[in-house]
């Protein structure tokens, strides 16, 4: 009979063990094992959370004092080093006296239901996002369109002028959201290719030049022509620094403060990295704005940004192995360091380089 | 359709448009300017409280989220300095949670301060814009 519970407790579907009152595990079954190694003999708080003192709340503790049965959620660590989240349950086991001698606990795996929950979040938070970007670009195309019409009702042909810009500028933000969410949807591969720096610096300048006169920016671009080529997704990148330069740009269209901007943008070949810099003289952030500047659906230009531009710059950079590094203050524009590995992101490149 | 008044316009009071959006600024001081309002502007809570003790205007249009202070803020700091006091507030904003709630959580949150006099959604729905200065400043 006791062979047969023992094959039971072994093959009960869950992370299973039993403790002693000084939290020592005497029992733990094989998916347990499987987990979270050899375990009877050391202290739960060892086995599953890696730490050398007990923790803060400690429900098995609990269970020992009161006898009753609890359930929590808790973020355990696996012999592998991951983390995972689980459902714990805990009831005690009583000797003939009905004293509580042991407790056994059960975890169970919940880890893919917490990140399709946190999915859900985000999307939800998207979606309001979203709502509340669309309606900030109607507004300016309202604004275009009472221009455009009045100025044709007035013959005013100032009036109109302004008018068609303010629509064209707003049909542009609109694309570079709807790419920007496009973007955020699809977490796609990198497609890695040799990309020569001049030509996509050329590229991005190209793009970014209208937008920047219809802002009344002057864009000053400086790519070293020696700077050669370097390993990355093309596409991606584009992306990441069109985000970083849009962003300069409404920066400095948000400025009342001085009459004219700029914004550079250059490019250097400086081994290991080919680096990228954007630097403006626009609104600048405060602190608590370069703090959040790549969280997600952190935006601090009102009603215009979504919050997702700048966090997916920060992703792809981060996929390609590089950094970004933000300086700025209020009043004094930003410069925003991007840095790219020139031969893509080997996975040993990161323990064999010191300060990263 | 609303009343252009480009040609000869009347003069029916000060009203101040803060919003950092360029072009929503543009927009609101063409509409307003072209309907006998005399307009200023501001891009933010700080230059707008400013501009408000230079010109004494009768309405300001308030945006919510902007950079730095928020609109909400200079709502309080109008309500409770008392020579401010008076000025009719309008708020408009792209925020939903703004609109369905009225403000309220926010001025509960500082001292039950008296709410602003009118609160439209974006993008403005001009007559009803229209309509709310008409109550605060009557020509």
């Amino acid at each position: 009979m006791e062979v047969r519970y023992q094959q039971f407790f072994e093959q009960v579907p869950g992370k299973l063990r039993v403790q002693g009152p000084n939290l020592v595990i005497t029992h733990a079954n094989k998916d347990f094992r499987a987990a979270f190694g050899e375990a009877v003999g050391r202290p739960c708080y060892d086995v599953v959370k890696q730490r050398v003192e007990q923790c803060l709340v400690c429900p098995a503790q609990q269970t020992f004092g009161d006898g009753v049965r609890r359930e929590h959620e808790d973020e355990v660590v696996l012999t592998s080093g991951e983390t995972i989240n689980v459902r714990c349950s805990s009831a005690p086991i009583r000797d003939t006296d009905g004293q509580i001698v042991s407790v056994i606990v059960m975890f169970n795996d919940i880890t893919k239901m917490r990140q399709l929950q946190s999915q859900l979040t985000s999307i939800g938070l998207l979606v309001g996002s979203i709502s509340h970007g669309i309606k900030g670009l109607l507004t300016g195309l309202d604004g275009g369109i009472y221009l455009m019409n009045t100025g044709l009702d007035h013959n005013k042909p100032e009036r109109v002028k302004q008018g068609w810009e303010m629509v064209q500028r707003n049909i542009g933000r609109i694309r570079s959201m709807v790419l920007d969410i496009l973007y955020y949807a699809k977490d796609r591969d990198l497609e890695i290719a040799d990309i020569q720096a001049v030509e996509l610096a050329k590229e991005i300048g190209e793009i970014m030049a209208k937008k920047a006169t219809s802002l009344g920016v002057t864009l000053d671009i400086d790519i070293a022509s020696d700077s050669g080529s370097f390993h990355g997704d093309a596409k991606a990148i584009r992306a990441a620094l069109l985000n970083i330069l849009e962003n300069s740009l409404e920066a400095c269209h948000s400025d009342r403060e001085k009459s004219s901007h700029w914004v550079r943008f250059a490019a250097r070949r400086e081994p290991p990295w080919m680096r990228f810099e954007v630097q403006d003289d626009g609104i600048g952030m405060d602190r608590e704005t370069r703090d959040k500047v790549f969280s997600l659906f952190f935006s601090s230009k009102g009603i215009k940004g979504t919050g997702l531009g700048l966090f997916i710059s920060n992703k792809i950079v981060d996929k390609h192995g590089g950094s970004i590094e933000v300086e700025s203050k209020p009043g004094q524009g930003a410069s925003f360091q991007v840095r790219i590995p020139l031969q893509g992101r080997p996975s040993t490149r990161l323990l064999a380089e010191p300060g990263r | 359709m609303m009343q252009l008044a480009m040609e000869e316009p009347m003069q029916r009071g000060r009203v101040l448009v803060v919003d950092d959006d360029p072009d929503v600024v543009v927009y609101l001081a063409s509409l307003l300017g072209d309907n006998g309002y005399d307009v200023t502007t501001a891009g933010n809570v700080r230059s707008a409280l400013a501009s408000i003790e230079l010109s004494r205007p009768e309405v300001v249009l308030i945006d919510v989220l902007m950079p730095g202070m928020s609109g909400l803020n200079l709502l309080v700091e109008l309500r409770t300095n008392a020579r401010l006091c008076d000025i009719g507030v309008v708020i408009v904003t792209g925020s939903d949670q703004v609109v369905e709630d009225g403000c309220r959580s926010y001025l509960k949150a500082h001292g039950g301060v008296r709410g602003p006099e009118a609160i439209l959604g974006k993008p403005v729905d001009i007559e009803q814009l229209l309509t709310a200065l008409e109550k605060l400043v009557p020509s």
